[in-house]
């Protein structure tokens, strides 16, 4: 009863006229070349690479549209892109510094360097610098407080929550949260309305089960949990739920505080998942070499292989709406990378724009 | 049938040597054609027989007598061609169709141990190598089949070794090629009662667990995230990224395993993006001079195909030992026994060099580099005269075979035995000979280099004067078998440090029952040295099972104690105690040889042995 609810407002939002069609680019981030890409899609092709850290992995749009926030999941950090420049204007860690290593021993080198003072750690630990290369506590998930003054970020490799404030760039608050059985790697996170959703995983690979969490976004108090499959890749925002996919299985599943979740078959492997129009999301099957454009209402999904002119792209990741919502650019992040435009329409891919190997999210910014 | 070998090898000298420098690099090589050789990386023979597939089309062929094949009139783009042997994993291997021919050089790798498997069950498959147990972990009702009597076949690959025998090409590539680099991979192949292929289902998983090689595991630890990937026949790349974790492994609860989850059995295994790249200038050149259209791959690194000056700029990772591969096809053309290239229809040379080089990186050699990835515009510009690029010298593979052993004594002398003869069934040379006139550089990648001369003509018996072997250091060999200028085989080996005791001392007392026997090494924080230690406490004139302790492994210490269950303190009196290091080529709980020399047309070991002088202690009771 409480998902029909759901479902019927998610078709009430989704049904607002998309945004006229404007000069745009698209940003990807480029996890193997420590980059952010800047492609032109009129011109098919990168005409910009901004440095942003280690293994940019996520990316979020301000509410403005003037920054882009990109995840440094080997960096400790996220770096804040200005959508006018074109480049990172600041970065901010999201976990602290820290004095010891896990067994103990003093990391000296972060007292020489003046470590605690940096707000990336690809500030030391970048090619030919400090080694290892990829460090920190692996920031994944990222979402914005309700009042837009806030993110929040999740980490994988010890469970931690954190708070940052976008005024000064410090970290407010950061936290453990508390595993659920085996589930405590903090893998992804949304914010729902005035909850926060974290999805809970074991560490991977895995069989047992991950678990779904509310919290309450001001306390951080557990309002809700419910178990889901062993491996959630993505929380997909809704009005008052969340989507999660089951990237272990070929399955969706609709969680929302109190009810019990309601899954959907797409195709193995979902990853990322994007909204596309009334009651519709797109769902990147990374396995399948395919997207499922999934009906919430009905719980029917079409499935379309991403293929051109012959040719296969693998592993799809992310996607990102064009400006008139007709196009979803969807990263295909095989060792040979490229960003699809995928027309919604004719659920075809119209054209493959070669972007680094191993990519990962995309953005659609305005061209200032 | 040892005369036979032994006039073709002097034959392939006197041709290789016998040319003057005029017109050598003018024959034909055909546009859109991909030649190949395809070799045994265990042994380094040619392989005969081997089935060869384009994928995407019915096009097949299969290796004559020598291992080699030619393709013709292909399709311009790049080639994916599939490789096929009973006894053998799947290979792979890419190359370009493109304005003259271009070569593929592919070695296949013994499969490993068939194993029964029924689908309906959970169970765990591995097969154990020096480095530990590859496994893979199957859930029930996973697999694709009703079929309930399969075969599983896991092939380990151990790239610190056997990197040539990685299908592809390990590259993130896209707008900004990045080189992967290798950790540990195997082949998971599942039969059914038909033989044919099974794999998992479309929505189903499995778990496999790949051993660190010793060599790496100061670089990745417990706990590290490692990238992985399967290799896609149909792409010709290696795909469906994951992360897996290093954690201890399940089967044997102490080698450090890359624990991942595998979707689509294949070739599967490790390889991080390269971070610390440089660019380096390299020129590849035959008996008769620089060479345009040759093709460069490096490990870890990228490919780059050589401009009129024989030159390119080629992406590789910084910092580590690397293997440079370069090929050069002719077609309709054939090496007379003056080592020229003469016309001669459907008659083709594939020219090959291959050099193992660590000395890049450091402080020897001033080899042309630059930081960071080569700019891709600049790949086939031509460089002025000054600069300095490294060498590749290619020519013929060898037409016999050879087999080297190479001591590196710590403190004393490196020396290199090298033979040649024809492999049997196992790789090993029936009617070995002595191999003479062979060209061996030793190098300890701090820059210091030296030509290894032949001991008395005709003893196959190598070394270097005035070169002394350092303790904890690592040293590179590079062997040109048959002395026609281009590297047949090369591998490399740290020398053991200085190991002694460190709380054991001769005529001391202990307690039978508390004793922890420790000893140190000067070369143990070296990065990628791993050492094997063997220790033996015996009762002077004692036999019995309390009498006796033994250890072999990578710790530096041991606790002394009869093997009984559970084990007990050794009886008290007067004992022998030994203490022996190796490094390299030496493995394993039973001292088994693995080879780490390998080439097209040899094979062989590497490796350094030091022995402590036997101490007598007393073991005194409870």
């Amino acid at each position: 009863m409480r998902v029909g609810m759901l479902l019927g407002l998610i078709g009430l939002v989704a049904c607002s006229s998309p945004p006229s069609a404007r000069p745009h680019y698209v940003l990807v981030s480029q996890a193997g070349s420590s980059t952010v890409a800047v492609i032109d899609p009129t011109q098919g092709k990168t005409i910009r690479r901004i440095t942003v850290g280690g293994l940019p992995h996520r990316m979020m749009r301000s509410p403005d549209g003037r920054k882009v926030y990109v995840v440094l999941v080997g960096s400790q950090a996220v770096a804040e892109v200005d959508v006018g420049s074109l480049a990172v204007t600041r970065t901010f860690l999201t976990a602290p510094v820290p004095e010891r290593r896990a067994d103990g021993t003093l990391i000296q080198a972060h007292f020489d360097q003046g470590a605690f003072a940096q707000t990336t750690c690809f500030a030391c630990h970048n090619p030919g610098g400090a080694k290892p290369f990829i460090v920190g506590e692996r920031p994944v998930g990222i979402a914005l407080s309700s009042d837009a003054s806030r993110l929040f970020i999740s980490h994988i490799r010890q469970g931690l929550l954190s708070e940052v404030s976008l005024q000064d760039g410090v970290i407010v608050r950061s936290e453990r949260l508390p595993p659920s059985g085996a589930a405590q790697e903090a893998a992804d996170l949304a914010r729902v309305g005035s909850k926060l959703v974290v999805a809970l995983r074991p560490r991977q690979p895995s069989t047992e089960a991950s678990a779904v969490r509310w919290l309450d976004e001001q306390t951080w108090q557990t309002l809700a949990e419910a178990h889901t499959g062993a491996d959630p890749a993505f929380v997909l925002p809704l009005e008052e739920g969340a989507l999660v996919s089951n990237f272990e299985s070929n399955t969706l599943s609709l969680h929302a505080p109190g009810a019990a979740p309601r899954g959907f078959t797409v195709m193995p492997g979902p990853l990322g998942m994007l909204r596309v129009g009334e009651g519709q999301v797109l769902s990147l099957n990374y396995y399948s070499n395919a997207v499922s454009l999934l009906n919430l209402e009905t719980g029917e999904s079409e499935n379309h292989r991403l293929e051109l002119a012959g040719k296969t792209f693998v592993n799809p990741t992310h996607a990102a709406l064009s400006p008139d919502g007709r196009l979803a650019y969807i990263v295909s992040s095989g060792t040979e990378g490229h960003l699809l435009v995928f027309d919604l329409r004719s659920s075809k891919v119209l054209r493959a724009i070669p972007i680094d190997g191993l990519s990962f999210d995309v953005a659609v910014v305005g061209r200032h | 049938m040892k005369k036979t070998l032994g006039l073709v090898a002097l034959l392939g000298i006197l041709a290789a040597c016998g040319g003057d420098n005029s017109g050598g690099n003018t024959a034909p090589s055909a546009p859109n054609t991909v030649a190949g050789l395809v070799t045994d990386i265990g042994s380094g023979v040619r392989l005969a027989g081997v089935t060869v597939r384009v994928v995407g089309s019915s096009r097949t062929t299969t290796t004559d007598s020598r291992g080699e094949f030619i393709l013709q009139n292909l399709p311009a783009g790049w080639v994916k061609l599939d490789f096929e042997k009973a006894g053998y994993a799947p290979g792979h291997g890419i190359a370009e169709s493109t304005g003259s021919a271009q070569t593929v050089v592919v070695a296949l790798k013994k499969e490993g141990t068939e194993q029964s498997y029924n689908p309906t069950q959970a169970r765990t498959l591995f097969q154990r190598t020096e480095a530990g147990p590859y496994a893979v972990i199957f859930q029930p009702n996973s697999l694709d089949t009703t079929d309930t009597n399969l075969r599983v076949v896991v092939t380990p690959l151990d790239p610190t070794k056997e990197d040539t025998a990685l299908p592809g090409d390990l590259v993130a590539g896209g707008a900004s090629p990045t080189p992967l680099a290798p950790v540990t991979f195997a082949e998971f192949s599942i039969l059914d009662s038909q033989n044919r292929r099974i794999n998992l289902k479309p929505n189903s998983s499995a778990i496999v667990e790949l051993p660190i090689p010793p060599e790496l595991r100061s670089r990745y630890r417990i706990g590290d995230k490692i990238h992985c990937y399967a290799y896609n026949p149909q792409t010709g790349r290696w795909e469906d990224f994951v992360e897996g974790t290093v954690e201890r492994s399940s089967v044997d609860g102490t080698t450090p395993v890359l624990r991942a989850s595998i979707r689509h059995l294949s070739w599967y295994g490790g390889a991080p993006a390269v971070q610390d790249q440089e660019c380096v200038l390299v020129e590849v050149s035959n008996r008769f001079g620089p060479l345009a259209d040759a093709v460069v791959t490096a490990r870890p690194g990228l490919r780059a195909v050589t401009n009129r000056l024989g030159q390119a700029e080629i992406t590789v990772e910084k910092g580590v030992p690397i293997n440079f591969t370069a090929t050069k096809t002719y077609t309709d053309t054939f090496v007379d026994a003056n080592g020229k290239l003469v016309p001669k229809p459907g008659a083709k040379v594939i020219d090959i060099g291959r050099v193992e080089e660590a000395d890049l990186f450091l402080n020897g050699r001033n080899y042309s580099r630059t930081p960071g990835p080569c700019p891709s515009s600049v790949v086939q510009s031509v460089r002025p005269a000054a600069t300095n690029p490294f060498p590749i010298r290619v020519a013929p593979a060898p037409e016999g075979f050879f087999q080297a052993a190479a001591l590196l004594q710590p403190g004393g002398l490196a020396f290199v035995q090298l033979e040649k003869g024809i492999p049997n069934a196992d790789g090993d040379l029936d009617n070995a000979e002595p191999a003479s006139g062979a060209q061996i550089i030793i190098s300890d990648n701090t820059g210091g280099t030296a030509t290894m001369s032949e001991l008395a003509p005709g003893s196959g018996a190598y070394f270097a004067n005035n070169f002394t072997v350092e303790p904890g250091k690592r040293y590179t060999l590079n062997i040109d078998a048959d002395g026609n200028g281009s590297v047949d085989g090369s591998g490399s080996a740290f020398a053991v440090g200085n190991v002694a005791w460190s709380n054991l001392s001769n005529g001391g007392s202990y307690s039978a029952s508390s004793l922890t026997a420790t000893w140190n090494d000067s070369a143990s924080t070296q990065p990628g040295y791993n050492a094997l230690y063997q220790v033996s406490f015996q009762r002077n004139g004692g036999s019995g099972v309390s009498d006796f302790a033994f250890y072999v492994g990578s710790e530096r210490s041991f606790e002394p104690r009869a093997q009984t269950n559970p084990p007990t303190p050794l009886a008290a009196g007067t004992y022998t105690v030994t203490l022996n290091a190796f490094s390299g080529a030496f493995s394993g709980g039973n001292l088994a040889i693995t080879d780490n020399i390998t080439g097209v047309g040899m094979q062989g070991q590497i490796y350094s042995i030091q022995s402590v002088n036997p101490i007598t202690i007393t073991l005194t009771a409870p």
